[in-house]
């Protein structure tokens, strides 16, 4: 072996496919069978899950209903039927009416489009403004960490309602300000999240190994990070979407959020309080689809999770 | 493996140096008013070109430590690491991811030295990525080069890490680190997590890459009947120094320093007529603190030779019969032991610290 040095080094292909006569290990990984890749695992178990199938059969349904608002809705949201106000369901209208005598179905349809894209926009902008930092504080650690963990600190101790109604305040009322303020009120939970699921794969040896070979920052956060915390991340964001929804129809409830004309569910339960003692059915449609996105979130966020297995992270 | 006893010279360095490591010193600050802990305290080596060094020791005695303050994993205090004649240590940022690309690393853990969820393909094309810059379909095709090369198929490229055993990952991990075509792969440990027969096969590969390639290897272990097999020269360090450096024949034949004594009386022999006669070592005491190393030999705590002179002075690096250095009072004063424990030759010398217990 002390003499190899002055022998020129064979190196290509060549030598690779000599070698690997040489080398080749008993094929333990036998093709007939090839393990499922996480993604086909994932699934199979997904499909297990009932309550987080039909969680995510009810929300495709309430997209696609959205969606399609325009074709479904059976009158123009927002056209008056003086004849028929704060009527019950019937024939003409399925759902009933309001105090101006518009179709609530129809609005219903409208105002899940408004809602759902309100819980997108404030979980988007909760994930912008926390996931990032959160990111920086658990890999860097040291000053990064104490200044972002204090700045995440101070704006919980705000109440959130306070919080949002403040910055509505400031910005004046308006769906997309609500959503901003919610997305402020989610930042620190997703910061301080991103920044425990980082300080967990931080220490991995995979992140040293990526670091040895003089990998950049940013890259090992893009690459090797956020991957591996990214089950957490999802069920948190289902959850938070619920919650989106909720803090949605609080505020439109209290009047913060859509402004009239427009409609979202929240907005519509305003409304129906309002009439409440003329007809309490108004209240039901919105309460109970408030209630049911709420509740298919949860559900579909508990599938996920119970889907992403351990085995992921280990070999079996 | 043969014919090289006397071509040692006398520093116990390699013929043609490629890696230089000298008085490497790394110290970690301990919380609060802790001391600082002096993990490797003035190390000094040398890595030959397509030569392997074993760099052996118990655990804690800073082994890793070297192999990560080379990699720049880790600070030095101060110390010198050259490559071809260049110094590591002090290179700025720019010229450091440059210069790593000539040595890699292979991790003793095949579980989680892997990112879960990254393919093969990701995971040996990460040095192409970063440090050469290589186009998709050009990368794909130096993987499943690389793949057969450790006796893996190329189809397994698109595989994720779980659907393999240890000694795969290990084959994985080793594909990894000679992408780049590495001068030097350090090896920490690299085959302790895996079964017996596993580790044979490793070896064997690491040995016919070797030969192949024409890397350098500096293998860190604590499993002394692996490097010697595979490690043309040993370095023997505890609590962070240097106690015995040389070729591996004779410091397994003949070690010179009580402590590598010690550790080859460990190794288990595989036949039970030999295990069960042959006398062994056993190391009494513990290591001493290592915020507080004791003044003179670090080892002077368990050493059953232990002198007035080891507790107060350390001993220098002699040369040995037979190649290579060892620092030990038994071999510096006196007439020439060659290399025989006193024991052998009937001298008794009493402990100057009690075992504990």
């Amino acid at each position: 072996m002390a003499d190899r040095a002055d022998v020129a080094v064979p190196t290509g292909p060549e030598v690779w496919r000599r070698h690997a006569q040489d080398h080749r290990v008993e094929q333990s990984l036998d093709e007939s069978s090839a393990p499922l890749s996480a993604r086909a695992r994932f699934l199979r178990r997904f499909l297990q899950q009932r309550p987080a199938i039909g969680a995510l059969t009810f929300l495709v349904l309430i997209v696609l209903a959205a969606l399609f608002a325009p074709l479904l809705a059976p009158y123009d949201p927002d056209q008056n039927d003086i004849r028929n106000l704060l009527s019950g369901p019937s024939g003409d209208h399925w759902l009933g009416t309001d105090h101006l005598g518009r179709d609530t179905l129809s609005r219903m349809l409208y105002g899940a489009r408004v809602s759902l894209l309100a819980a997108v926009q404030a979980v988007s902008i909760a994930l912008v403004l926390g996931v990032v930092p959160g990111l920086l504080a658990g890999f860097f650690g040291r000053w990064v960490d104490v200044v972002i963990m204090r700045a995440t600190e101070t704006i919980m101790t705000f109440p959130p309602l306070l919080l949002a109604i403040a910055i509505v305040a400031v910005r004046g009322p308006g769906l997309f300000n609500a959503m901003l303020a919610v997305g402020v009120v989610f930042a620190p939970r997703f910061a301080r999240l991103v920044r425990g699921l980082v300080l967990g794969v931080r220490e991995e040896t995979f992140i040293e190994a990526s670091r040895s070979i003089g990998t950049p920052a940013h890259r090992i956060l893009r690459r090797h990070v956020l991957p591996n915390i990214l089950s957490p991340l999802v069920v948190q964001i289902s959850l938070a979407l619920g919650f989106a929804m909720l803090a949605e129809a609080a505020l439109s409830f209290l009047g913060l959020g859509v402004r009239p004309p427009e409609a979202s569910w929240g907005a519509l339960l305003q409304v129906a309080y309002n009439n409440i003692n003329r007809n309490s059915f108004q209240a039901i449609p919105p309460g109970v689809a408030i209630m049911l996105c709420v509740l298919a979130f949860n559900l579909l966020g508990d599938g996920i999770r119970d889907s992403l297995g351990k085995e992921i992270r280990r070999g079996t | 493996m043969t014919a090289l006893e006397n071509r040692e010279p006398a520093a116990g360095s390699a013929a043609d140096t490629l890696l230089r490591v000298d008085d490497l010193h790394v110290s970690f600050k301990g919380r609060g008013r802790a001391r600082k802990v002096r993990a490797v305290n003035g190390v000094s080596f040398e890595l030959g070109r397509s030569e392997t060094v074993g760099l052996v020791g118990e655990s804690g005695s800073g082994k890793s430590t070297v192999g990560r303050a080379i990699m720049r994993l880790i600070p030095a205090d101060s110390g010198r690491v050259q490559l071809d004649g260049r110094e590591l240590l002090s290179l700025g940022r720019s010229e450091l991811r440059a210069a790593r690309k000539d040595v890699q690393m292979v991790f003793q853990d095949p579980y989680s030295s892997m990112n879960p969820a990254m393919v093969v393909a990701d995971v040996i094309g990460e040095p192409l990525d970063v440090q050469a810059g290589m186009g998709r379909s050009e990368r794909n095709t130096r993987v499943a080069e690389l793949l057969e090369a450790v006796g893996l198929s190329q189809r397994h490229i698109e595989r994720y890490p779980y659907e393999f055993s240890g000694g795969q990952r290990q084959r994985i991990a080793i594909a990894r680190a000679l992408a780049n075509h590495p001068k030097v792969v350090i090896l920490d440990e690299a085959v302790s997590a895996l079964d017996v027969s596993t580790q044979n096969q490793i070896i064997n590969l690491l040995e016919d890459l070797q030969a192949e390639t024409g890397v350098s290897m500096l293998f860190i272990a604590h499993d002394l009947a692996v490097v010697r097999h595979i490690a043309r020269r040993t370095v023997v360090i505890y609590l962070g120094q240097v106690m015995e450096v040389g070729p591996s024949e004779r410091i397994f034949e003949h070690p010179a320093h009580p402590y590598a004594e010690a550790l080859l009386s460990a190794v288990p022999v595989p036949n039970p007529e030999i295990q069960r006669r042959r006398e062994r070592v056993v190391l009494r005491g513990e290591p001493p603190d290592p915020t507080n190393l004791p003044l003179g030999c670090p080892f002077v705590t368990r050493c059953r030779y232990a002198m007035d002179v080891c507790a107060d002075t350390m001993p220098e690096l002699t040369p040995v019969d037979g190649g290579g250095l060892v620092a030990c009072h038994l071999q510096t004063a006196g007439p020439n032991l060659a290399g025989r424990s006193l024991d052998a030759l009937g001298v008794e010398a009493e402990p100057i610290v009690p075992p504990t217990r």
